[in-house]
């Protein structure tokens, strides 16, 4: 990926793209663990085929934002709008059902089974009582093919596959609830370049099926790579919501906040207005 | 078949027989290749120093030794695919099976009702370490070392003042030293090989329809082949002797039995999601905690069958019937079968061939005359093989992901 602040992006892909009906809408956001205020006022939307960026420093929020909208916590205030409702996640299990699938770095996989299995896990396919291989590994496929997936067998267990295509199968994994948004953590950290590529094309592969994606990431390249629209998050607040080819500089100083001025201002009222 | 051309993946569908067995071993998923090589070895190097090794009575008795080892070493598999130890299965099954003699010959209970005593013993001690295990947070290893201790107390206090105890005329006698009629043992063997070879038969032709890459005809009837072969030859040979031991074929039946709750079921699939990451497991919905404290209750049954074909085998129900040599076997049997010391990998058969293997080993040995010591030597140096290659082959699978 080319991130030469000055080039100009490739057309349609890369724009933002505002008519998007949205599947996720946040809505003054708060969030207090004891003395420490992690979200405040927190406004966020995410269209249909839309890939969001989600981008701040350590500590800016970006993982308690991820596990208020999965259900792990609750917000303090605010509000969470999925499908045009209003939502209340009491567990992750709620968020589940209400379509937010996420996709956490650790990847919850089991090494020692195999793809199948693993996709299956918790909510394996029955026939009479016993297991339905033959239907689960056709789904399996299907599945896999659909996202143009490298996997060389469904048979390997996990533990032979490579960093990219564990993620593969844990992104794999999330579709099969039929969920709406999916949320990635950092699905390219500690990946190679091929493997970075190929998890990329996936999440391109995701948009074309219309899912919100909510791509949380440390990565600049790949954020520009994929994203049609990039939320910064500093100290726990918006910091801007910009277009996904925004400059690099552009974004790194609202990260970090050392160009805290008109222009990131601007990006901000631009993306309340939207 | 649009569906047929969609699903199947190039990379996978011209492999043949042999460039898939080069890919497992590469792969790390030897599955029960070296503990079969290990067994023709160990048979054609005995077997040559003593031609009495695969002889009809020889494998009677060998059937007979293997069993209760091999019913021990299905409990501690159990446990060992959670990717924990359990050390006091072998006393539970000694607790049971003083407290069955004890109802049995100097209560005049019925044996019936004994039985199933003995039988709620093992599930209960079970299920309390288990909880203590699984929700008091101990690690398996201090608990059931509490137990193997405690279990080897009480023994002693079940038995009382008397710690001999003769089971010999009692029903537990009379159901180790039971041998089925020639007919029956051929009928069982017959359900057996149909069973296996109607199962991978509808196997394979579901997979086809779904247009799944499947098992060649020729693959499918080698091992329906090979299984009748191994079968029938060892029921032709037990049949010139004494037959179809009792305790050898409840064994085979347990086996089965695990096998299909462990491959066919979503509670076999948790048993191994479970043993290879905790997190994942509990994120995937699976009951935790009910799954540990329910493999303990099955693994502590387990136990009391195993004092109770023991004791019916050796008609001692005294305080000698099981030392921790039993306990040391069995695990070294579920290991030497391929059961992963570091849980989630294994089958219900490795237990069973690996008891093969010991039970071979110590025998054999005892028929060329060698003593006790020599045979614990030999299996030590057996098990530690079996655990270098788990632990090779696990290297093999890391190589290999990052590939």
């Amino acid at each position: 990926m080319n991130s030469q602040p000055n080039d100009p992006a490739p057309a349609s892909t890369r724009v933002p793209e505002t008519g998007a009906e949205p599947v996720l809408e946040l809505r003054g956001i708060n969030k207090r663990f004891g003395a420490v205020q992690a979200l405040t006022d927190i406004n966020l939307t995410i269209g249909r085929g839309e890939v969001v960026g989600l981008v701040g420093d350590n500590g800016a929020g970006k993982s308690t934002l991820v596990k208020v909208i999965a259900g792990v916590h609750g917000a303090d205030e605010g509000e969470i709008i999925l499908g045009g409702r209003s939502q209340k996640f009491a567990a992750p299990k709620d968020a589940q059902k209400a379509g937010v699938a996420t996709v956490f770095q650790d990847l919850s996989l089991c090494e020692n089974l195999d793809v199948v299995a693993n996709l299956f896990l918790g909510h394996e396919k029955t026939r009479g009582g016993v297991l339905d291989e033959v239907t689960m590994e056709a789904r399996s496929w299907e599945l896999l093919r659909s996202l143009s997936a490298k996997i060389p067998s469904v048979r390997v267990p996990i533990a032979a596959l490579s960093g990219g295509q564990r993620q593969t199968v844990a992104i794999a994994r999330s579709l099969l609830g039929e969920p709406s948004i999916v949320m990635l953590d950092e699905p390219t950290a500690a990946l190679g370049v091929a493997q970075t590529a190929e998890v990329l094309n996936l999440i391109e592969r995701l948009r074309e099926r219309d899912l919100g994606v909510l791509l949380v990431s440390h990565n600049m390249a790949d954020v520009q790579a994929v994203c049609d629209r990039v939320h910064v998050l500093r100290l726990g607040k918006d910091a801007g919501d910009f277009p996904g080819d925004e400059r690099t500089d552009v974004l790194v100083a609202a990260i970090t906040g050392a160009n805290d001025n008109v222009v990131t201002q601007r990006a901000t009222r631009r993306g309340e207005r939207r | 078949m649009t569906r047929n051309s969609f699903i199947t993946d190039e990379r996978i569908s011209s492999e043949g027989f042999l460039a898939t067995f080069v890919r497992r071993v590469k792969e790390g998923q030897l599955g029960s290749f070296p503990v079969i090589l290990a067994l023709i070895v160990i048979v054609v190097v005995f077997q040559s120093a003593n031609s009495k090794f695969i002889s009809p009575a020889n494998l009677v008795n060998l059937s007979t030794q293997v069993a209760f080892l091999a019913i021990l070493a299905l409990g501690i598999n159990l446990i060992l695919l959670l990717g924990e130890i359990d050390l006091s299965l072998a006393q539970l099954g000694g607790l049971s099976a003083s407290l069955l003699g004890v109802l049995v010959v100097r209560q005049g209970v019925p044996p019936l009702i004994a039985l199933v005593i003995m039988l709620v013993l093992g599930l209960v001690v079970g299920a309390i370490q288990g909880w203590f295990f699984a929700v008091v947070g101990i690690p398996a290893f201090v608990v059931t070392l509490a137990g193997l201790l405690a279990f080897t107390g009480l023994t002693l206090t079940t038995l009382g003042v008397q710690k001999n105890l003769s089971m010999a005329d009692t029903f537990a006698f009379d159901f180790a030293s039971f041998y089925f009629p020639a007919i029956w043992a051929y009928v069982f063997g017959a359900v057996a090989v149909i069973g296996f070879g109607a199962g991978i038969i509808y196997s394979k032709l579901r997979r086809h329809n779904e247009g799944l890459d499947s098992p060649s005809w020729t693959s499918v009837i080698v091992r329906i082949v090979l299984l009748a072969a191994i079968v029938f030859g060892f029921l032709i040979l037990v049949n010139q002797d004494f037959g179809l031991a009792m305790p050898f074929f409840l064994m085979i039946v347990i086996a089965i039995g695990i096998d299909l709750v462990l491959r066919k079921t979503k509670y076999g699939r948790s048993i191994y999601a479970v043993g290879g990451k905790v997190e994942a497991a509990r994120r995937a919905g699976i009951r935790v905690t009910w799954v540990r404290i329910s493999v303990f209750m099955a693994a502590g049954v387990l136990a009391a069958l195993f004092g109770f074909i023991k004791t019916g085998v050796t008609t001692n129900a005294g305080s000698t019937l099981v030392s921790t040599q039993d306990l040391l076997n069995a695990i070294a049997a579920a290991v030497i079968g391929g059961t992963s010391l570091f849980g989630g990998r294994g089958t219900a058969w490795a237990a069973v061939l690996g008891a093969l293997v010991v039970g071979a080993i110590n025998n054999g040995l005892y028929l060329i005359g060698f003593n006790s010591d020599a045979q614990q030597i030999i299996t030590a140096l057996v098990l530690l093989t079996a655990v270098v290659i788990d632990a090779l082959s696990r290297r093999g699978q890391r190589y290999v992901g990052r590939g």
